[in-house]
């Protein structure tokens, strides 16, 4: 792929999969012995460059968080490749992985179940920089008032449990944790989805805030449009374990490419009610493939308002369409 | 609202408190708001602010330990809280239907949908099995369920989340409601899902004259569906008007501050604007203006004084001293 090769020599690039595959394997019933795979994520190939955010969006299992996951080896890929600061990660061991996950931390959707709620938030912080030997008695508790301090919670908290929380605050505690041991890269999963609208936006804010002030890198996934576009530079598009879209945000709005990402976009219900008599919009039908008997053409092909005979015939390849615009469409759509 | 027509529905002055172990939560604390024919409201406000408790309470299912302590709620002229519950059994799922944020717990998933609904239109109408069968099937084949005849004897867990969806819809307006609540009804369903459920909602509702009450967290979905918006803020109405001045001339802090405060994704740049603070808790709410303390406009008064829903130009109606000099009459 041409896009892997010129960043194969880039020194800013911090992160980069490769044909990442995750198959999980579906219990057989009584019928069949033969192995059956969900193919949740099947051939991924992405890099994100130092002090970017890279945007993967999509809807509810395209395989967004198991992209995540991989990436961390919270789940052992199925093939592929994960170069991280020009280091092959895929199958290092366990305990290589541990110096790896101080440059490597998660955000959560769920700061509700993605704490501990018998630990202090004292301890919660405080947690990775003990795992790491990294800070301990004065200098330990000096850290994480800073660290609260960051996040914008107010330090007479620490004592406090996690129940004792909004979500917003939360969340904070969270990234707060996230940000201890001074990470490269955060992976946001859908850090704002359960939030309320006026808290999105504080956390929102609150991750652009602290990626200036520590030169962060982030990939940040979300299954909302508006979220991702506020945040990222660049941003993938995923369906069914794929990426079928890829661009700068604005080259992703402005040239539209593929007909499921135009779906996507024009699916956003708009904050405007002098808009909604849109006629540009692209409705998308409802008729999904079998995750586990995937079509040998494009996945999309059944609801692809465009499609044609080649597109059920024949796979699309992940092709860059403008410059530094990929997509995966043989029609893909040209304003 | 000149028209001398009387409103489908009109509330007034609700108020429904949970009297807790812990203390009365006025979960809807003095809510007004009209309903004509034809007309789409939406409710729109944050986790916890009283929007699933105002649309319970207007079908009167609040139970234990939750109680309508004050208001009226006028349907076609008639006092529902006044009502038995025989009367209104009634009028639950024939005159006014509801559908939820969950289609799969508030289907059966021991029967079929097909019989589903043919029970709910044999409830309200009189009419025989094969009728109610034939009848059932137009409607599942007008909320677009595919191969109709043969996803009648479909069991729920085998439609999609989207489909489900259609078959609440169907339920909900076999009976030809004229008025139908909707509770996030698309906040558990894939975006591109959504955008085809509201379409399905806003073309039944054009077809058959039903009055909806759309209740969301989502600005957006607001604007695209409804006729005028109420939006709440810890149990109370802080601002309603109708869709096109509510957007172009917020005037609540509140209101504008969630404007502000979600990305716009048909324009290139945006800059949001937090609301600082946190959603208060309805057990522990401030005195003065319920939002004060996340006001950045906050004046001295606003501590102290619950201030009153001002009729205010453009014909809004603002809960907000700042905005009391607008005052048209009373
Ligand atoms: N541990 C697992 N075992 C089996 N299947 C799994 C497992 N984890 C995920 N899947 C499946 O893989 C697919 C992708 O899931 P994933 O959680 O990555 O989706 P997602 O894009 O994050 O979706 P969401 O927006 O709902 O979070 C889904 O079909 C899911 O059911
Ligand atoms: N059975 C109950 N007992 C005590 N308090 C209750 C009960 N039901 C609701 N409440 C309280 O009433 C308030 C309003 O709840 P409601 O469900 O109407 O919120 P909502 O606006 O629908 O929020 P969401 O967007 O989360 O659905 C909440 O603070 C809630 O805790
Ligand atoms: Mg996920
Ligand atoms: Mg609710």
């Amino acid at each position: 792929m041409t896009m892997t090769n010129e960043t194969e020599t880039n020194h800013d690039c911090l992160l980069r999969i490769e044909g990442l595959k995750k198959y999980f394997p579906i219990p057989s019933g009584l019928f069949g012995k033969s192995k059956q795979f969900l193919k949740a994520v099947d051939g991924v190939d992405l890099f994100v460059k130092k002090g970017e955010t890279l945007g993967i969006v999509g809807e509810s299992g395209c395989g967004k968080s198991t992209t995540g996951n991989t990436i961390l080896r919270l789940l052992e890929p199925t093939e592929g490749k994960i170069v991280f600061e020009g280091k092959d990660i895929t199958r290092l061991s366990e305990r290589g992985m541990q110096k790896i996950r101080k440059d490597i931390q998660m955000v959560f959707q769920d700061p509700f179940s993605s704490l501990n709620p018998r630990m202090r938030v004292f301890d919660i912080i405080a947690e990775p920089l003990r795992t790491h030997k990294a800070a301990k008695g004065r200098v330990l508790e000096e850290k994480i008032f800073e660290l609260m301090e960051t996040v914008g919670l107010d330090r007479s908290f620490v004592r406090r449990y996690p129940h004792e929380f909004s979500g917003g605050q939360r969340q904070r505690i969270g990234i707060a944790r996230a940000l201890a041991l001074k990470p490269k890269l955060i992976i946001c999963d859908e850090p704002v989805s359960a939030l309320d609208v006026s808290i999105q936006a504080q956390i929102l804010n609150l991750l652009l805030e602290l990626q200036k002030k520590f030169n962060l890198t982030y990939i940040f996934i979300a299954h909302g449009i508006p979220a991702v576009k506020y945040i990222s530079d660049r941003i993938a598009v995923m369906y069914m374990g794929e990426v079928v879209e890829l661009a700068g945000k604005e080259e992703l709005f402005s040239h539209t490419m593929h007909p499921y990402t135009s779906g996507l976009i024009s699916a956003v219900p708009l904050p405007d009610p002098t808009l909604r008599e849109r006629n540009n919009r692209i409705l998308l039908e409802e008729d999904f493939p079998d995750q586990t008997n995937l079509p040998k053409g494009c996945r999309f092909y059944s609801r692809c308002p465009f499609r044609k005979d080649k597109c059920k015939e024949e796979k699309p390849l992940f092709r860059e369409v403008r410059k530094e615009h990929v997509v995966s469409c043989h029609y893909p759509i040209i304003q | 609202m000149s028209e001398a027509e009387t409103p489908l529905l009109e509330v007034r002055n609700l108020q429904t408190h949970f009297f807790t172990e812990l203390g009365v939560v006025p979960s809807v604390n003095g809510v007004s708001f009209s309903v004509k024919k034809g007309e789409t409201i939406g409710i729109v406000g944050e986790s916890g602010c009283g929007k699933s408790v105002t649309s319970l309470s207007l079908l009167q299912l609040i139970s234990d330990p939750g109680k309508i302590v004050g208001g009226e709620i006028l349907f076609n002229g008639e006092d529902l809280t006044r009502l038995s519950n025989k009367q209104m059994r009634k009028i639950r799922g024939n005159k006014i239907s509801m559908i939820f944020q969950e289609p799969l717990t508030s289907l059966n998933p021991v029967f079929t949908i097909g019989s589903q609904i043919s029970e709910a239109i044999r409830l309200h109408q009189n009419v025989n099995k094969e009728e109610a069968k034939e009848k059932a099937i137009v409607m599942l084949k007008k909320v677009g369920i595919p191969r109709a005849e043969k996803h009648y004897y479909s069991f729920p867990h085998l439609l999609s989340g989207g489909m489900r969806q259609r078959v609440m819809i169907a339920i909900a307006l076999s009976c030809n409601p004229q008025l139908l609540i909707a509770d996030e009804p698309t906040t558990a369903l894939d975006v591109t899902i959504q955008a085809q459920i509201l379409l399905l909602m806003k073309q039944l509702s054009t077809e058959y004259q039903t009055s909806i009450i759309i209740i969301t967290h989502d600005l957006g979905l607001v604007a695209e569906m409804a006729d005028r918006v109420v939006v709440m803020y810890a149990g109370q109405i802080v601002e309603q008007n109708n869709v096109y001045e509510l957007f172009k001339n917020p005037k609540h802090p509140y209101t504008k501050g969630l404007l502000n405060s979600i990305p716009k994704i048909h324009q290139l740049k945006d800059q949001l604007e937090s609301i600082e603070g946190n959603v208060p808790i309805p057990s522990q709410l401030p005195a003065g203006c319920k939002f004060h303390p996340r006001c950045a406009a906050a004046l001295e008064k606003c501590r102290f004084q619950d201030p009153p829903l001002f009729q205010a130009k453009q014909g809004a109606e603002v809960r907000c001293w700042l905005h009391q000099e607008e005052v048209i009459g009373v």
